[in-house]
């Protein structure tokens, strides 16, 4: 019985059907993060009854957000076979089309949820009645993806990204302990480096251009040049995944 | 059909896995049968695209499988030995997201799909647990499932009752019997009874090579009157090893069963038997080892 040759699945399906398998995946995570949030609300308001809600509302610093942004990434993809012979690589999709669609899909988990976040932090900002709340930014939404992009294309590009990760952490920890400890920063010669490579050079003109703009202006020169540079980043990590095949 | 041309396969640290294989696998149900390191998961990863072979052409049908292998993915269902991808979605959504991944586009034709085969490989009632909790044989019976979807033409099984108790085994089996009259089954295993109960056609893998070709019942009649049987105990076995080929030992009630190759009769108290695929399969790696 000849069958007919199935058509290959289209790239909007694919994209949609990573959004939901990923959220699928993501389901317990979400239900402890949902805990997490109710319990923190509860200490919150309770604070607010009191009047004594201000320290909750005085900072805007988004470190935690953009590192937990730029480790999303390896919850996305644990146990994927990222190298090697994959089971998924036999269905009719392309490989590094797939990996894309999936890194999509984690940023729109990732963005849904800090939206979430920043959206409760300025409503109990609101209820707490603090003059003049500091909150998260709603520009932390773009730093974000820009970490989650490079932390994908870190997650992509290097079979052992955890290795990599703590081996640099713990390189540059002893660099600053050595330095401290013995005066032998190489910071002298880390910025003749930079400056030999012209390092210095395109971050004057980053700066010299946006300090031309306003203050909107300048957060969208700011974002798009970030989030280029990691997508640039991330297509490079993706092209270990191209299919090779003998000529 | 299924064609394969002086495949070979030769791995970054210079194993050769694979040495000029070639083999003609029809329409139905084809067993690969070889000892752990033969080679057998290298040439399923070479058919089912997801490595490419050093050297030697493989086609099905029109296909150039090495040079357009995304051709052959439209067509083709794979159970791996491990799927290694969300162990927390139920079998239903999991099912649903490889119909997508396999160009089911209508949402209707997806649904169909699923719950068809979710019924055919008896998870129906199971839909709903996520995969993690799945025992062995369940997990067999899910790969099954996917493999299944979009109605393959060549459907790769690799190794899939290691770790199955008997009665999940037989389940298993009695499912890929049904599925496999019309459309090309291959069935990698080192089991030999897997192979004896299902495949009119089979070939032993050794050593990266072809070692034995053909009708499971042709290949047992080849080795008639050359197969011979014995019960010993312990000190006769040990001078039973020295003197002859010895194919297959097995206790019976704390006796030693010996099952021998030799072309005339050896005496010593010898019986001829029926051979069964099992010495076919033990001579071929003999004669093998007596050739290295």
């Amino acid at each position: 019985m000849e069958r007919a040759l199935h058509p290959a699945p289209r790239g909007r399906a694919v994209l949609l059907e990573q959004v939901r398998i990923v959220g699928l995946g993501l389901r317990r995570e979400a239900v402890v993060a949902a805990i997490i949030h109710a319990v923190v609300t509860i200490v919150i308001v309770v604070d607010i009854v009191r009047r004594q809600a201000g320290t909750w509302f005085d900072s805007n610093d988004w470190t935690t957000l953009g590192i937990a942004a730029s480790l999303f990434p390896f919850v996305v993809w644990r146990r994927d076979a990222r190298f090697g012979p994959a089971f998924l690589w036999t269905l009719p999709v392309d490989r590094r089309r797939l990996a894309l669609a999936k890194v999509f899909a984690g940023w729109v988990w990732l963005i849904a949820a800090l939206a979430v976040l920043i959206l409760w932090q300025n409503a109990l900002a609101l209820l707490s009645g603090v003059a003049y709340p500091r909150t998260v930014p709603l520009m932390a939404l773009s730093g974000a993806t820009a970490l989650y992009l490079l932390g994908s294309a870190l997650v992509l590009g290097l079979r052992h990204p955890v290795r990599w990760l703590l081996g640099t952490i713990g390189v540059l920890f002893l660099l600053r302990i050595l330095n401290e400890a013995f005066g032998l920063g190489p910071d002298g010669r880390t910025e003749a480096f930079l400056k030999s490579i012209g390092f210095f050079l395109v971050i004057d003109a980053v700066e010299t251009t946006a300090q031309t703009l306003g203050p909107l202006a300048r957060w969208a020169y700011v974002t798009f040049l970030w989030i280029g540079a990691a997508l640039a980043v991330l297509l490079a990590a993706l092209s270990r995944h191209r299919e090779r095949r003998r000529d | 059909m299924l064609n394969l041309h002086d495949v070979s396969h030769v791995y970054a640290n210079g194993t050769r896995a694979l040495d000029h294989v070639t083999l003609s696998i029809p329409r139905g149900m084809y067993g690969l049968l070889g000892p752990n390191g033969a080679g057998k998961s290298t040439l399923m990863r070479a058919i089912a695209t997801l490595q490419t072979p050093s050297e030697g052409t493989i086609r099905f049908g029109e296909i150039d499988v090495v040079k357009e292998p995304e051709k052959l993915r439209r067509k083709l269902g794979y159970l791996p030995q491990d799927f290694g991808v969300y162990p927390r979605v139920s079998a239903y959504e999991m099912l649903e997201h490889m119909a997508v991944l396999k160009g089911v586009a209508a949402p209707a034709d997806r649904k169909r799909t699923v719950e068809t085969l979710l019924e055919q490989t008896n998870l129906w009632s199971v839909r709903k647990k996520a995969l993690a909790g799945f025992s062995g044989g369940m997990r067999q019976r899910f790969g099954i499932a996917q493999a299944l979807i979009g109605n393959p033409e060549l459907i790769i099984v690799d190794e899939p009752t290691a770790g199955l108790d008997p009665e999940e085994r037989n389940r298993f089996l009695n499912l890929l019997a049904e599925i496999g009259e019309n459309v090309v089954v291959i069935l990698s295993t080192h089991i030999v009874d897997d192979v004896k109960d299902l495949c009119p056609r089979m070939a032993v893998l050794a050593n990266g090579r072809v070692q034995l070709e053909g009708a499971p019942l042709a290949l047992i009649e080849s080795t008639r009157g050359r197969i011979w049987m014995k019960t010993v105990d312990r000190r006769e076995l040990e001078q039973a090893r020295g003197r002859y080929e010895i194919l297959s030992t097995r206790l019976m009630a704390g006796r030693t069963v010996v099952h021998i190759f030799a072309e005339r009769d050896p005496g010593d108290g010898f019986t001829s038997v029926d051979a069964g695929l099992e010495d076919v399969y033990f001579s071929a790696l003999a004669q093998l080892r007596r050739a290295a």
